[in-house]
């Protein structure tokens, strides 16, 4: 990772520095600085603004600009770039400004040797880039905060007006009351659908979604969901059918998690059905990889929502269908799941024809080495 | 004779209690589950008032105040609007400020505050016209 080509712009006016840092990098780089110079702010800030630099090693007194405002007016032109500091003045005060206003270093000049200088430099690029992305990091995560209070608010809306009429004596009828209590219900569960479903978001986003690697069986893990949705099946009088050859080899993966992938694709294959349909669990060897499928022959999926699918907080517009309460979130976990399996999810769909949610996973090693033996023998 | 809301909303159980809220309190209502049939029944009905969610399959809560406002010579151009929405920032109450809509609730909000809001906005449209 760090013997990857720095580039470097010195803004430095004096000539002789300029000339002995430039040799310094030679020197102790072995080619891994491309060094650009300027001997202007005016200059150095205009280089900035045509093409990415990774760090700026910066004087701070130019003839255009004099101590901590040519930090700033650097960081103003380039807010992304890595800025250190090699100027004469040796003041720890200074220093301390400098970093804050947004340098990543600060030396002086004549007191640090070449390899300091090198590393240094690193250094700031890479201080520089994960500064960047915790910024970036930081907004992702306000974006979410307002989103998920937005989901929240909607099933909490229609819980708390239904308790208020409810305990205002405004529902008189007996049918009523317990067709309200029945939504209420409806809104808690999808209330710990959405808390449920962002807890593992922020898992996943916190890279603290483990997967566990172990052999397992899909014959087993698709009969088991399978057997778990036949219920929801049947109040749409959906037929779910399997087929699994029976010699389909051990995967590697977490059966936790897979089952959860799997448990969404056939949830939604259900909300999208029309009443009367058949969907289809399907596992086939495809070269190295086990792919699992969910085909279903419901509404299909219109081709401008398909790139979309597997995006956080996605929905795709179900007015029209009996169909509430997503999160938005499944097939985005479902998704992470896969990848972190270093694997992959898609669909393929058309409108009114039914959409098949694929995906694929690694064979375990001792059931790639039992079809290589099948092949031989 | 009753007064009419047409209400825009596309989540059921939302629709459901707003409906049933406002029926208690002596409205006529005509239910509206997304933007092109809310912005429909606005125009056709010929409303007392607009109850509108902002987020809507098809076009969105701002684009049916637009359309309903800009058109001078439509039926329900000036037609209360109240809108009622899980959206809660500052950047969303002013656009519904800019495409005309009379009042701003954010979700949760009670019945009650729903059937005042609502009283309200119709007796401010009556004084207006007496």
């Amino acid at each position: 990772m760090s013997e990857k080509t720095v580039s470097v712009l010195l803004i430095e006016d004096n000539p002789g520095d300029a000339r002995l840092i430039q040799e310094t990098l030679t020197q102790v780089g072995g080619g891994r600085f491309d060094l650009e110079c300027a001997d202007r702010l005016a200059t150095g800030v205009e280089r900035l603004t045509r093409e990415p630099i990774d760090v700026v090693l910066l004087d701070l007194s130019l003839p255009d600009s004099q101590g901590l405002d040519t930090v700033r007016r650097v960081l103003e032109g380039a807010p992304a770039v890595a800025v250190v500091v090699l100027t004469g003045t040796d003041d720890n005060v200074l220093a301390a400004e400098a970093l804050h206003v947004g340098a990543q270093d600060y030396l002086v000049k004549g007191s640090c040797d070449g390899d300091i200088l090198a590393r240094t430099l690193r250094h700031a690029v890479e201080r520089g880039r994960l500064v960047r992305e915790l910024k970036q990091r930081n907004e992702e995560l306000d974006a979410c905060i307002y989103t998920v209070s937005h989901e929240l608010r909607t099933p909490l809306h229609s819980i708390w007006g239904f308790v208020r009429l409810l305990l205002a004596g405004k529902v008189q009828d007996e049918e009523t009351q317990q067709e309200f209590l029945g939504i209420i219900d409806c809104e808690c569960a999808h209330l710990a659908a959405l808390v449920g479903d962002f807890l593992d978001v922020s898992k996943i986003e916190a890279c603290r979604m483990e997967m566990r690697k172990e052999p397992l069986s899909l014959d087993e893990l698709a009969t088991k969901t399978v057997a778990a949705f036949k219920a929801v099946a049947d109040e749409k009088a959906l037929t779910i059918d399997t087929d699994l050859p029976a010699d389909l080899p051990p995967v590697e993966g977490d059966s936790e998690r897979l089952g959860q992938v799997l448990a969404n694709l056939v949830s939604n294959a259900i909300k999208f059905s029309g009443d009367g349909g058949t969907i289809m669990v399907r596992a086939r060897v495809e070269g190295p990889e086990l792919v699992v499928s969910v085909q279903d022959q419901g509404i299909g999926i219109a081709t401008e929502a398909l790139p979309h699918l597997f995006e956080r907080f996605y929905q795709v517009d179900s007015s029209g269908t009996r169909w509430r309460g997503g999160t938005g979130l499944g097939l985005y976990i479902s998704r992470q799941i896969v990848e972190a399996h270093g694997s992959r999810i898609w669909v393929d769909s058309n409108v009114g024809e039914g959409s098949t949610f694929s995906f694929a996973l690694p064979m375990h090693p001792s059931g790639t080495e039992d079809i290589r033996n099948d092949k031989a023998a | 004779m009753r007064e009419k809301v047409v209400i825009v909303e596309d989540d059921p159980a939302a629709l459901r209690l707003v409906t049933f809220t406002l029926e208690s309190a002596g409205y006529k209502v005509i239910p509206a589950v997304n933007g092109f049939d809310g912005l429909r029944k606005a125009q056709e009905e010929q409303p007392d008032l607009l109850v509108l969610d902002l987020m809507l399959p098809g076009i969105d809560g701002y684009e049916i105040c637009h359309r309903l406002r800009s058109n001078s010579a439509g039926s329900g151009s000036q037609v209360p609007i109240l809108m009622l929405t899980a959206k809660s920032q500052q950047s969303d109450r002013t656009m519904a400020g800019q495409v005309g809509v009379d009042l701003y609730l954010s979700k949760p909000v009670s019945p009650e505050e729903i059937t005042a809001a609502v009283h309200s906005l119709l007796s401010q449209r009556q004084e207006e016209h007496a």
